[in-house]
């Protein structure tokens, strides 16, 4: 038996709606879907502490963190993608031991997982070559990246469309404000 | 029949069953698949693109879809279209949703392993071997709680039609319904068979709202029934005055807008009146015939939706 709530319904319907406007306010089943897929989006759960007890390399994962932000503000992407790139390089983390000997590993992950985050969510992407800001240790060449990129999407089982805190700032703001219309002004 | 090895692709370059493949493709695929046939999406000679193989490792029969990537692309590694749609695809997990299975890529191509199924809709519909007398129900109820499902996620299938309905079915167990066929939202420009098609895209109208699959569905329903399409016309402006001889012309009054989407509307004057479907559907009880008008409602506004479509009477038990 489905439970239903009609009035909520009618928001995804809205017919007269443009292409490209507002996106249709969540439905109380859409909030059920979303928070049930978030877990498939998130790092091992004993991730944090193998960050904490050295097992993994917390200081590089700090670095390429910081260099994403930069890289994501010097071309201008959304703080949904800066947050998709991190959340692509500490799902591979978790899953994969990477050899912590090799150093530009960690840095080549950053580049391929920026990469992977602007096609999900940006309309225009940089070529991969463009994306090492003049930054000796995150320079590799294409064909590296691109298999980067497979070996990420392979890890992390196709599953790049991340729930994430974006998804549900709409659905929260509007409970608690009972605005009737949410905007898109509410994520910035 | 299939065929099992590289070698033997040649002897059949003119059976429209053996698929054309790229020499690196051909390769990729035999190496983890054998019997490879495409998939014959009705009952005419026409086949889609979508491999129907035996995984070696597994002996699991699947069905392949290839997305090459386009030659000018290669240089940026995987397109986000194709990101986007494998990516979509591998998030939606419904018993009536085909499943993807696995998502392989190379340098070229990238292969959807989809799980296998049996046959569609029309092919369904057309069997005498396969009753489907009790099952109208519970195909319209599994179609619509996995459109549901697709549109909780705010996801518009766009080309739902009697090829993207598809069964699975075993000997001992009723079939199971699978849609199939569902695209990245963004990409959507419908590509459905016309006779299929929402009233508000066949006037022109470029809005993809969940509404339009819900008339498809109707018309699927209504196919159902009268084991025959609903609307048989192949040009878009013969589907729409199929539609209009059926249910009658839209005013400003049943359609808040139409005027403004479709300029010629105000030309029927007086309006054509709608005919009685309980005289086009004898068969059909009342509360089915109540469903069926609330599903085919011109006016893509009041048009009911999926979660109201299966809470309704005719569904419910």
């Amino acid at each position: 038996q489905v439970e239903y709530d009609p009035p909520n319904l009618h928001e995804t319907q809205q017919f007269d709606e443009s292409i490209g406007s507002v996106p249709p306010l969540l439905s109380d089943e859409s909030l059920e879907a979303l928070v049930e897929k978030e877990c498939l989006h998130m790092p091992a759960s004993d991730y944090v502490s193998r960050l904490k007890i050295g097992d993994l390399d917390l200081e590089g994962r700090m670095e390429a963190i910081e260099w994403i932000q930069k890289v994501g503000m010097h071309f201008g992407f959304g703080p949904l993608c800066v947050y998709l790139a991190v959340n692509f390089m500490d799902r591979f983390l978790a899953a994969v031991d990477m050899l912590k000997d090799k150093i530009w590993s960690i840095q080549l992950l950053a580049v391929a997982s920026l990469y992977l985050a602007a096609k999900i969510d940006e309309t225009v992407v940089p070529r991969s070559l463009d994306m090492k800001m003049n930054e000796e240790k995150y320079l590799f060449d294409n064909k590296t990246i691109l298999k980067m990129e497979l070996m990420i999407l392979t890890t992390l089982n196709w599953r790049m469309q991340s729930i994430t805190p974006f998804s549900f700032i709409d659905y929260f703001l509007n409970k608690l404000s009972n605005d009737p219309v949410p905007t898109e002004d509410s994520f910035s | 029949m299939g065929i099992n090895k590289l070698e033997d692709l040649k002897w059949h370059e003119h059976d429209i069953a053996i698929p054309k493949l790229s020499t690196n493709q051909a390769e990729f695929l035999f190496r983890f698949y054998r019997d490879l046939e495409r998939v014959r999406i009705d009952t005419l000679s026409c086949f889609g693109n979508v491999i129907s193989c035996i995984q070696r490792f597994s002996n699991e029969r699947v069905a392949v879809k290839i997305l090459p990537i386009p030659q000018d692309q290669i240089i940026n590694g995987i397109p986000s279209s194709i990101l986007n749609h494998a990516s979509i695809l591998k998030d939606l997990d419904h018993p009536n949703i085909v499943r993807l299975l696995q998502v392989v890529a190379t340098e070229e191509d990238v292969y959807l392993v989809f799980e296998n199924v049996n046959l569609n809709l029309e092919r369904y519909i057309t069997n005498p071997m396969l009753s489907i007398d009790t099952l109208e129900r519970s195909v319209l109820r599994q179609a619509l709680s996995g459109l549901a499902y697709l549109h909780s996620h705010n996801i518009v299938h766009a080309d739902i039609d009697p090829f993207s309905i598809l069964f699975k079915y075993t000997l001992e167990e009723p079939p199971v319904v699978k849609l199939c066929g569902i695209r990245a939202p963004k990409t959507s420009t419908s590509q459905g068979h016309p006779s299929y098609k929402a009233p508000e895209l066949l006037m022109g109208s470029t809005n993809y709202s969940t509404a339009i699959d819900i008339w498809s569905m109707g018309c699927m329903f209504a196919h159902i029934i009268k084991r025959r399409p609903l609307f048989n016309a192949i040009e878009e402006h013969r589907v729409l005055a199929e539609i209009f001889c059926l249910l009658g012309t839209p005013t400003e009054e049943t359609w808040p807008g139409v005027s403004s989407i479709c300029k010629f509307i105000q030309a029927f004057n007086p309006p054509i009146q709608p005919k009685d479907l309980a005289e086009e559907f004898p068969t059909l009880e009342p509360v089915g015939l109540d469903l069926l008008s609330k599903m085919l409602c011109l006016c893509p506004n009041s048009r009911i939706s999926a979660y109201e479509a299966l809470d309704h009477p005719y569904l419910r038990h």
